[in-house]
């Protein structure tokens, strides 16, 4: 081209190209609740990762004795009805508890995109079958479906993730399902067509990205989701006998509620915390992700 | 005469509309040879986009299908071909460039990153490579610095710049064709310009024979060796285009051609209005009708008209025209 030394003073960027993630997490550090829930949850992990080491006291031991309410002895949030550290039941059970969310909610996220993608992407007879199987799964009453699946296969900590991803991935398969046949028709979509991608490579890699934005908090969200379910389903007695969690920890003291108030209030505390932090990284993602929200 | 690298015949292409089929493309036939530009002009609707979609086997299915005649492309017939044999012809052997560069690109990956994709899509290189091609065909389109360009996303660019790598990827496989579908509706004047002055450039460098779809009859006389006008999911008109834009034969090119603006030296103070083709293209569903779709609207309409289509009379310049006014003469 005679000209390209003209363009190439008009069309020269001073900035360096910033990528979308970057451009995203400048947006994400505007949202300051966002931010708040981030260093929650961080601090949540940490504990969850590295308390064990510093604070060794097995949650499953009998240290003191039973319901001994907290600063009145050494295990300063006190004791349970077998007298086992409240304080070591929270630190372990942390592990147990965000190990399951982010189990249970990677499979919601696995099954629900797979289907959706396939369903909105084809179209036609599949769409039909696939949005009819999501349909089943979703007219059963999640908790219920849950705990047959819990009881069926024994309640380890596996089965329990297993249960929680097989009820919860049909709010992803629609999300993303419908994103796909948004995103289906697009001219870019068409471009990479008429340059010959191959079906598997539209659906992963050309139209599954633009999509990622709203699956990305919605898969947020559902960790959150998957926390409670699991202490919903340890409250109802449907826990993993060798592991603590925060969710086992409230429902082995459920009934000791009116003498001792720190067996339940502490883990429910820290599932409330957790949650929170998570709903709030998932509002600060979505500003972040939100085209329309962000500024080109 | 050789063969030439694509032949279309009789092609008809149709959609299921409210339970009956409507054609959109009525026995359509014409070639490409090595190395040739051919324009096809016509209004907006009358089926030249559709026809680029055919060649690319990309019709809409459902509601559209090809219900008749062979797309034949050095010897394999397209219009017959599975989708996976299709898809590897696609890019490699046939590609497009679509009217919007705007929306064209995908909005999440850097612009080199997507025509070095497409290139390890096709050929059996590295990443290295591949990025190394790209760069290249950046630098080939006219992409300033295109080393740092490399690393652009869409939105940082341009129309212009964002067509050029378009031009870029569906270039780097340096196919045998490449269908433009209005490659510049988008663009302002003087890109537009720069953006055919580029086309040609490439085509003499990568033998590429493009079949260039516009509206622009200044463009056809301009880029193409020769053009085919369309009118309602049918030719009416093709032939060599110095020959073509001199001595239209059809009303319908005749009236094409003196829509456009011309220069007078000493105007009139009253300017003379500019002359427009009275009427409005028909719908898809008014095409079953029997006649000549034009007819409707056609200054030189005889009774006949009305009721039967005229067969094409093939002129001793190359010149092919469907009209009852040619074969009058011709009689």
């Amino acid at each position: 081209m005679t000209d390209a030394s003209i363009d190439k003073e008009a069309f020269s960027t001073p900035q360096k190209p910033v990528s979308p993630a970057v451009q995203a997490w400048r947006m994400f550090r505007k949202n300051h609740s966002a931010v708040v829930g981030m260093v929650l949850l961080g601090v949540v992990i940490l504990v969850s990762i590295f308390g064990p080491m510093f604070y060794q006291v097995d949650p499953s031991d009998m240290v003191w004795m039973p319901s001994t309410a907290p600063g009145q002895s050494e295990y300063i949030l006190g004791t349970d009805y077998l007298g086992r550290d409240i304080l070591a039941g929270l630190i372990n059970g942390g592990r147990i508890t965000i190990t399951i969310g982010a189990a249970a909610a990677l499979l919601t996220v696995v099954i629900g995109v797979t289907i959706g993608a396939l369903a909105g992407f084809y179209g036609g007879w599949v769409d039909n079958i696939l949005m009819r199987i999501t349909e089943f799964f979703q007219v059963l009453p999640n908790l219920l479906f849950a705990m047959v699946v819990v009881m069926l296969f024994s309640a380890s900590l596996t089965n329990i993730a297993i249960a929680i991803g097989i009820v919860s991935w049909t709010g992803t398969a629609r999300l993303t399902r419908a994103e796909f046949m948004r995103l289906r028709d697009m001219d870019y979509v068409r471009a990479e067509r008429a340059i010959g991608a191959k079906n598997w490579h539209m659906i992963w890699t050309v139209i599954l990205p633009n999509a990622a934005p709203p699956l990305i908090v919605s898969a947020a969200l559902s960790i959150g989701t998957a926390i409670l379910f699991e202490a919903g389903l340890s409250f109802l007695g449907l826990s993993d006998p060798n592991s603590m969690s925060w969710g086992r920890m409230i429902g082995d003291n459920r009934p000791y509620i009116l003498d001792s108030w720190w067996g339940v209030t502490f883990p429910g505390l820290a599932i409330f915390l957790t949650v929170l932090a998570i709903s709030l990284i998932g509002d600060g993602l979505n500003d972040a992700l939100n085209p329309k929200l962000r500024k080109r | 005469m050789s063969t030439p690298l694509l032949s279309v015949q009789n092609l008809d292409v149709a959609f299921q509309i409210e339970g009956s089929e409507v054609p959109i493309i009525r026995d359509l036939s014409f070639e490409v040879s090595y190395n040739e530009v051919l324009g096809i002009v016509g209004e907006s609707g009358c089926g030249k986009s559709m026809t680029a979609l055919a060649l690319m086997g990309l019709v809409p299915n459902p509601p559209g299908r090809i219900t008749n005649g062979s797309i034949l492309f050095e010897g394999r017939d397209l219009a017959k071909v599975s989708e996976p044999q299709m898809q590897s012809i696609r890019g490699n052997e046939i590609s497009m460039v679509f009217q919007e560069p705007m929306t064209s690109l995908n909005p999440v990956y850097t612009v080199g990153e997507q025509i070095a994709e497409t290139a390890r899509a096709h050929f059996n290189i590295g990443r290295a490579e591949a990025k190394d091609r790209a760069v290249e065909m950046l630098k080939l389109v006219g992409i300033p610095s295109p080393e740092r360009r490399f690393d652009d996303y869409p939105h940082q660019m341009s129309g212009g710049m964002r067509q050029r790598v378009m031009i870029a990827i569906s270039l780097i496989c340096e196919p045998k064709l490449l269908i433009a579908d209005e490659p510049t509706t988008a663009l302002d004047v003087t890109v537009q310009a720069q953006i055919f002055d580029l086309f040609k450039e490439l085509q003499e460098k990568i033998k590429t024979s493009i079949i260039l779809i516009t509206h622009d009859i200044g463009v056809v006389a301009e880029m193409t060796d020769r053009v085919m006008v369309m009118y309602a999911g049918r030719k009416i008109e093709e032939g060599p285009v110095a020959d073509f834009i001199q001595n239209p034969r059809h009303p319908y090119t005749k009236g094409l051609i003196s829509c456009i603006p011309t220069l007078q030296e000493n105007p009139p103070e009253i300017p003379v209005p500019l002359f427009e083709i009275p009427g409005v293209v028909p719908s898809a569903s008014e095409l079953s009708r029997p006649g000549c779709a034009f007819a409707p609207r056609c200054s030189q309409k005889m009774d006949r008209c009305a009721n039967l289509f005229p067969q094409t009379v093939e002129l001793a310049t190359g010149r092919i025209v469907s009209c009852w006014l040619e074969m009058e003469e011709n009689a």
